[in-house]
């Protein structure tokens, strides 16, 4: 027996019958399992790319044009400015006045009468904030049109024509979302230092022949029950074992995909991912037209971009979830307007009834490194086994 | 504030004390040249472990200790050679006093008081009498004489006049007792044998403690306390009895771990660093874990019913917890909730995995590797030292170690190379070839403790030899040392060094080689030689000065 006798025993069968499973589960298939520790947009902010006049302005630049969209007279607009803190605070001190904040707060109209802005940006004046009129665009050629789509992008890594990535159109022109893949964009980098050791990891597990070798495989992406562990240093923990969250929200999400000198990349054209991640960011992620661009690096990394049409309602309750919060701190100056942006690049699923588009494309960069994963079917045979072993040891003289 | 301790002089050396070590009044007389008590400090395990015994593990010890000084490869033997300077004994002081005002503090003195004084703003002799006489009891392992009784009450008495409150004049009575010597220090009296002319032995109350750190690793428990006043332990059976029990005891566990980690130092690992750019995954938490873990896997091991001491060097089976399993790159499921903290499991490595035992896990790994590199030399010679109680010589002063040193030298790319190159000195050659060639064996594990293939993209080459038995792989090695005589006669010198508190005399040499025979017959279960040592009068005898130390090296 394992147990001295001093050990719990549940511990022990419990340990013991891992090992079993996870080296049964391996005898036909190579499986490789990841746990994705980083996530943010794909950004590929360039010199330039928003024009004359560069990016949108601050948020205090935009009190004045707000004001003015809501019927207010020169003086007035002179009137309330003055009681906004010094002209050069740009951090948002001018919202300690109570008039400005409140006007600011409730300037959606709704019937006719003021309404929280954040919680209605469609009854926000659109204050038409610019758009990225760049070439360049992280993603994929999601909708087939190819080089012949006049708003599509290039692709800076492949260089591919025809790609869809209106999120970055859309947002790219405000300055907490510009950036690169080196240099991920502050809005995604914040949320995601603010979450990291709280959010449910997500997991991909690559599954085929021989993942040394280009060939067919299966991508299964999950969520686990535990947020990615990292090192002293801050960097992530490879190789950690990560419960599979058995909601069943979390399930369903097997694709067929393929290995290519080391990139792993979809094969169905229309495949759909359905996530669930963080209650504060996005409590569902979803992606109609899945596509994915991961890289296997020597390190036993997977690094990438993952893309689809995206619902801009998912988006807004990401960005837009602290209202007030948000603007005044910079991470997204001008929601209601960032709102109708996504609305007006929106591309994706039109709305039968409508016509409006309801989804965006979108792509996201995701780093991974090597996990175990034990699926929640896994872990109920392990506790039963467990627990029965334990009944047996207490019954018996 | 007047000290109430005794005077400072004390602390100028256990030597200090040697008088009262000696041979106790009340016995025959005592010759010039008769042996005296061993005095040992206690360790700072032991000094937690007796705080939270008496007082609860609540109480937050604090300070720092002195260095412990490990002594033919013992603290056990090493605390019998230390004393306490000035600056230490200011650590006690201050631990002493925290400590006090921790256990008199209004909301805890209920569980330690055994009355409740007459006024709590005023002295109550009586009552501080009961408190200070059942905890100096339990300190200093005996019953206070009068003498030492009436002067802490008279000292808490005038403490507490003087504040006005009848428990800070507890307090620094309580502190006072916490500084003795006879607290600080495990004291052993020697008293003529009965049964051994000229012979001198531990009286009862020194036959416990030494019984009970052995054991336990900790006091002595109030029945030992018991058997020992009555007389019990001088018996053959009084003895047996009491030994038997403390063996069927849970806290054998206590005392087999503060063995082991003794013998195999792993006290090294509070001060294992490793380079987080190389090794990124070992960290502090790692370090503790990582010596938790092979004390839980030996324990596993020598616990068990029979259990073979040698299958410490070859078992599958651990415990891991979440953070070292990703050290091994092996699954682990932690059904613990969200967010608690990480908690250990069992865990056995599969039969192709190439871990076995204690010597390829991550505490002898790591600690006998550089920061930024493994060491073969380094593990082949604790290998040597620690285990098969063997000495390997110091490198000569004018050693030239650029060559091993330079990991990136793409003429020496794997350890072995420059190994190789670096023993072409005639002076490196000879140490080198008893230590690298078992050391090599493990260098499929980095210095983090992590497996590897290949240095340097070279495939390592593993194989070697162990007193003429060849092995091709750490696992193999493992088996080796598990079949190596030395490997179990190095585990009994180091136990009987262990439970006498020093190196065996050399007049002990039969009595240990008949230990060593007997290990054999036991199936190698460390329970069964703890057993024959503890029962043994020779772990009792009273050892001269004059009698030469046996040599373990």
């Amino acid at each position: 027996m394992f147990t001295s006798g001093r050990t719990v025993l549940s511990r022990t069968a419990l340990g013991i019958a891992l090992a079993a499973v996870t080296s049964t589960s391996a005898l036909a298939l190579e499986s490789r399992t990841y746990a994705v520790w980083w996530f943010a947009q794909a950004v590929s902010s360039q010199e330039g790319d928003c024009g004359p006049g560069g990016i949108n302005p601050k948020m205090v630049d935009q009190f004045v044009p707000n004001l003015r969209r809501l019927g207010y007279s020169g003086s007035e607009i002179e009137k309330i400015m003055g009681t906004v803190g010094g002209d050069d605070d740009d951090s948002g001190g001018g919202w300690e006045k109570q008039t400005l904040r409140q006007i600011m707060e409730t300037r959606a109209r709704v019937n006719g009468k003021p309404a929280n802005a954040f919680m209605h940006p469609e009854a926000v004046a659109d204050p038409n904030l610019k758009t990225v009129i760049g070439k360049f665009a992280y993603g994929f050629n999601l909708d087939g049109k190819g080089a012949d789509d006049p708003v599509a992008f290039q692709d800076p890594q492949t260089h591919e024509k025809g790609v869809d990535n209106q999120l970055f159109r859309a947002l790219g022109c405000v300055e907490a979302y510009r950036g690169t893949l080196e240099n991920d964009n502050t809005f995604w980098s914040f949320m995601w230092m603010s979450q990291k050791d709280t959010t449910p990891a997500w997991l991909i597990t690559l599954q085929g022949d021989d993942l040394s070798k280009d060939g067919p495989i299966t991508i299964t992406m999950t969520r686990a029950m535990e947020p990615p562990r990292y090192n002293g240093g801050g960097d992530p923990r490879a190789d950690m074992t990560f419960r599979e969250d058995p909601d069943p929200r979390t399930r369903g999400n097997v694709f067929k995909g393929q290995i290519s000198k080391g990139v792993v990349t979809i094969s169905e054209p229309a495949a759909n991912l359905h996530l669930m991640q963080d209650q504060l960011t996005y409590p569902a992620f979803d992606l109609t037209k899945f596509h994915m661009r991961w890289t296997m690096g020597a390190d036993g990394s997977l690094n990438g971009l993952m893309a689809g049409y995206q619902p801009i309602e998912q988006i807004y309750f990401a960005i837009g979830q602290s209202g007030q919060v948000r603007e005044g701190t910079g991470l997204a100056p001008e929601l209601p307007g960032i709102y109708h942006a996504m609305r007006r690049m929106a591309d994706g699923d039109p709305d039968p009834k409508t016509g409006l588009r309801l989804t965006i494309s979108s792509t996201y960069h995701i780093k991974a490194v090597p996990a175990f994963v034990v699926s929640a079917k896994e872990m109920d045979e392990l506790r039963a086994r467990a627990a029965g072993k334990a009944t047996a040891m207490a019954t018996t003289p | 504030m007047k000290r109430l301790s005794r005077p400072a002089v004390w602390v100028f050396g256990a030597a200090a004390l040697l008088g009262i070590g000696s041979a106790t009044a009340g016995n025959a007389p005592t010759p010039s040249d008769a042996p005296r008590g061993k005095v040992h400090r206690l360790t700072s395990t032991q000094y937690a472990g007796i705080i939270a015994d008496l007082f609860g593990s609540n109480v937050n010890i604090g300070g720092r200790f002195e260095p412990d000084q490990r002594v033919d490869g013992l603290i056990a033997v090493g605390s019998g050679q230390v004393s306490v300077s000035s600056a230490g004994l200011e650590q006690y002081d201050s631990m002493a006093r925290s400590i006090a005002s921790q256990v008199l503090a209004p909301d805890v003195r209920k569980s330690v008081m055994p009355c409740v004084p007459a006024a709590a703003t005023a002295p109550d002799d009586a009552c501080a009498a009961k408190f200070l006489a059942k905890t100096g009891a339990a300190l200093f392992r005996r019953a206070l004489t009068d003498t030492e009784l009436k002067e802490q009450v008279t000292a808490a008495n005038r403490a507490a006049v003087k504040a006005g409150d009848f428990y800070t004049g507890l307090s620094l009575a309580l502190s006072s007792l916490l500084v003795a010597p006879e607290f600080l220090f495990r004291i052993e009296e020697v008293e003529a044998d009965p049964d051994v002319k000229g012979g001198f032995r531990l009286n009862a109350s020194s036959k416990a403690q030494r019984l009970s750190f052995f054991l336990w690793n900790a006091l002595p428990d109030k029945e030992l306390m018991t058997a020992a006043e009555k007389g019990e332990l001088n018996s053959t059976k009084g003895l047996a009895k009491q030994v038997d029990r403390m063996l069927a005891s849970p806290r054998l566990e206590d005392g087999v771990r503060a063995f082991f980690d003794d013998m195999l130092r792993l006290d090294g690992m509070d001060s294992v660093v490793k380079d987080a750019t190389i090794f990124p995954k070992f960290d502090a938490q790692i370090g503790a874990d990582a010596r938790e873990q092979t004390l839980r896997t030996i324990a596993n091991v020598v616990l068990a019913p029979k259990g073979d001491y040698r299958d410490i060097f070859t078992t599958k089976k651990t415990f891991l917890t979440p953070k070292l399993a990703s050290i091994y790159r092996v699954p682990l499921a932690n059904d613990a909730p969200i967010g608690a903290p990480d908690k250990w499991d069992a865990y056995e490595f599969p039969a192709n995995d190439p871990r076995a035992g204690i010597l390829m896990q991550t505490a002898f790994l790591t600690m006998n590797s550089h920061p930024g590199r493994t060491s073969a030399t380094l593990r082949g010679k604790a290998l040597r030292e620690v285990i098969l109680c063997q000495s390997v010589p110091p490198p000569p002063a004018n050693v030239q170690f650029t060559i091993v040193q330079d990991t990136t030298n793409p003429q020496y790319k794997t350890a072995r190379a420059r190994l190789t190159a670096h023993s072409q000195s005639p002076a490196c050659a000879g140490c080198h070839k008893i230590v690298d060639p078992i050391g090599l064996a493990l260098e499929n594990f980095d210095g983090g403790g992590a497996f590897r293939t290949n240095e340097n993209g070279v495939a390592l080459d593993t194989t070697g030899e162990l007193d003429r038995v060849k092995f091709t792989n750490g696992e193999e090695l493992g088996k080796v040392v598990r079949d190596n005589a030395a490997t179990t006669a190095c585990l009994v010198q180091r136990m009987s060094a262990y439970g006498l508190g020093q190196t065996p005399a050399q007049g002990q040499a039969a009595w240990i080689d008949g230990l060593k025979e007997a290990f054999a017959k036991d199936g190698y279960n460390v329970p069964a030689l703890m057993r024959r040592l503890a029962t043994s009068p020779e772990f009792y005898r009273a050892v001269s000065a004059a009698e030469k130390t046996t040599s373990t090296h």
